[in-house]
């Protein structure tokens, strides 16, 4: 099971509820992901939850780690793809 | 402690001994005073969102003095990137809380500083920046509010302050003393004073060798001796006294304005960033003036909210399809994310100053600052118009809870089918709150007058606004050549 960061960016004006996306991503990929804060130890990589397109989070802490970056719910999607092919 | 939660700040107020008149007498209790205790949510808002996972990369930064996560309330900036996330910082708190939060004006009386004391240093060879500098840590440390304190009084406005029948009526220093300095005076319209852990004083204008006495900056616990505080009132205040929460439109937070009297008040050397030199205090004025108007970014998240309020008060009355109440929304967010671009251009289009600190853009923080003293007042008629009149006849929570009333007022003030009129009178509580209401000082007057009057914001303008290129341009394209 993968250890993922998550990071989420400030949520200044957010184009969707970045919560329950995270919230729904956790459902259906238990057994799969153990999600995790982005500082957290022994991470296998970051997923960035962006609420908008400028995607403005500091990933500076995490550059040398393997980041996906969600800026809309469609982008989930492909990440659970991702993850579960 | 770095980063407080809000339970934590709360409790750091009541171990303060602050001197606070309201209704002519002095309060007891500040923190449970129902009047006030709105406002302190709204500043304990600034401490639970800075621990929120999915709000941090907004509300914490690193510190540039000792690498530690700090809240950005207390952070100087330290690359346009910062001045970026202040602004969106503002909005976000602006759309949480419905209404001044109260924190900005320390957060730019640091950074405003962090210039000046070392430009000071540069030019006089003083120690202001290091002694800056550890009081900074402290704050930051500490988690501190700090209230940023520039209005005096002023008396007749014709006049210099050395000049004045009252000499009080601008604050300075009446004795220096081996160990520190003795200040008398007072600070008009103190956003957030009665929540805030510090004051830091600055002068209000420029000033000359006549005002050397004026040209004084310090900051002191809120509490300290001889500091007296006099409540400001809003429109529609008391209504915080009644029983019930649907009638203050905004049922959790608020804000608070105070007179601010300095009876002669003792503040160590330590303590004092700028004592007599005159020449600086308009630099002062004018870096903490382009921070605060770029602060109005809060405005757009007051908006957001008044936005919000309106459309659904539309689709309560099932008029939301309407051609013209289309059109009145798009107007609303046509100005509220006109704001915005303001806020974030002059944050963008920013430069470094020679202390390290990251600084707005002036003449773009003074245009936005321009466009918030005009824009919030027509979203706010543009709301009201949308509400209906019922915003300001409809009878009180009480009426609609009573047995004899309470049945004609949900028979009467049902809109749409499946919308209750207490609903209905939720939302347009909360328009009143924020366009007539406890929330207006800060929606609108302050937007008008706050970090600067409209006329203020002109001569900035007048005086920044690069005319030479422009006549350049123009005369170029049009064969004019150079005389």
């Amino acid at each position: 099971m993968r250890r993922v960061g998550i990071k989420y960016c400030g949520g200044c004006n957010p184009d969707y509820d970045r919560l329950a996306l995270v919230e729904e991503l956790k459902s259906r990929l238990a057994g799969y992901v153990e999600f995790v804060a982005y500082d957290a130890e022994n991470i296998d990589m970051v997923l960035a939850v962006e609420g908008c397109q400028s995607a403005c989070a500091d990933l500076s802490s995490v550059k040398n780690l393997e980041v996906y970056i969600i800026k809309a719910p469609a982008d989930a999607e492909r990440f659970i793809s991702f993850i579960r092919p | 402690m770095p980063l407080m939660n809000a339970e934590q700040y709360e409790e750091s107020l009541r171990e303060l001994n602050l001197v606070v008149y309201m209704f002519g007498k002095r309060l007891e209790n500040i923190v449970d005073d129902p009047i006030i205790r709105p406002s302190m949510a709204a500043v304990a808002k600034t401490y639970e969102m800075a621990h929120r996972p999915e709000h941090e990369d907004i509300m914490t930064a690193t510190s540039h003095i000792t690498g530690k996560k700090i809240n950005r309330f207390t952070h100087i900036h330290q690359s346009m990137t910062d001045l970026v996330k202040k602004s969106k910082m503002g909005r976000l708190l602006g759309r949480e809380t419905g209404c001044c939060f109260q924190r900005c004006v320390g957060m730019d009386t640091l950074n405003a500083l962090s210039i000046v004391t070392y430009d000071i240093d540069q030019e006089k060879g003083t120690g202001y920046y290091q002694r800056f500098l550890k009081y900074l840590e402290y704050v930051q440390e500490n988690d501190q509010t700090c209230d940023g304190a520039m209005t005096d009084p002023k008396g007749d406005r014709s006049l210099p302050p050395h000049k004045q029948a009252d000499p009080d009526h601008y604050l300075h220093v009446v004795e220096k003393r081996e160990d520190g300095i003795i200040v008398r005076g007072a600070k008009a319209h103190q956003t957030g004073a009665v929540n805030s852990h510090e004051i830091i004083v600055m002068p209000t204008i420029a000033m000359r060798e006549g005002d050397r006495d004026y040209a004084v900056s310090f900051a002191l616990p809120s509490d300290a001796d001889g500091i007296i505080y006099i409540m400001g009132r809003q429109s529609c205040d008391t209504r915080k006294l009644e029983a019930g929460l649907l009638d203050r439109g905004n049922i959790v937070f608020g804000g608070h304005e105070a007179l601010v009297v300095f009876d002669d008040v003792f503040v160590p050397w330590q303590r004092v960033f700028m004592c007599g030199e005159y020449e600086f205090a308009g630099k002062l004025v004018a870096q903490f003036a382009a921070y605060h108007r770029q602060s109005y970014a809060c405005k757009v998240g007051v908006g957001d909210v008044l936005i919000g309020a309106a459309q659904t008060a539309a689709e309560y009355n099932n008029v939301a399809g309407a051609s013209h109440i289309k059109d009145k929304v798009i107007e609303m967010n046509h100005l509220n994310e006109t704001l915005y671009c303001g806020c974030i251009a002059c944050a963008s289009e920013g430069h470094k100053e020679p202390s390290g600190t990251y600084a707005v853009n002036t003449l773009l923080a003074n245009v936005h600052k321009q466009n918030v003293t005009r824009f919030p007042y027509e979203m706010a008629r543009l709301a009201q118009d949308i509400a209906g009149g019922l915003m300001v006849t409809m009878p009180s929570e009480s009426d609609l809870k009573a047995p004899e009333t309470g049945k004609w007022i949900e028979k009467y003030f049902r809109a749409k089918n499946d919308v209750s009129a207490m609903n209905r009178m939720r939302i347009l509580r909360l328009i009143e709150n924020i366009t007539l209401g406890t929330a207006a000082v800060g929606y609108l007057t302050e937007s008008m007058h706050g970090a600067g009057s409209p006329q203020a914001q002109r001569i900035m303008i007048s005086r920044l606004a690069n005319m030479v290129e422009k006549k350049r341009a123009a005369q170029k394209l049009c064969g004019i050549e150079e005389e």
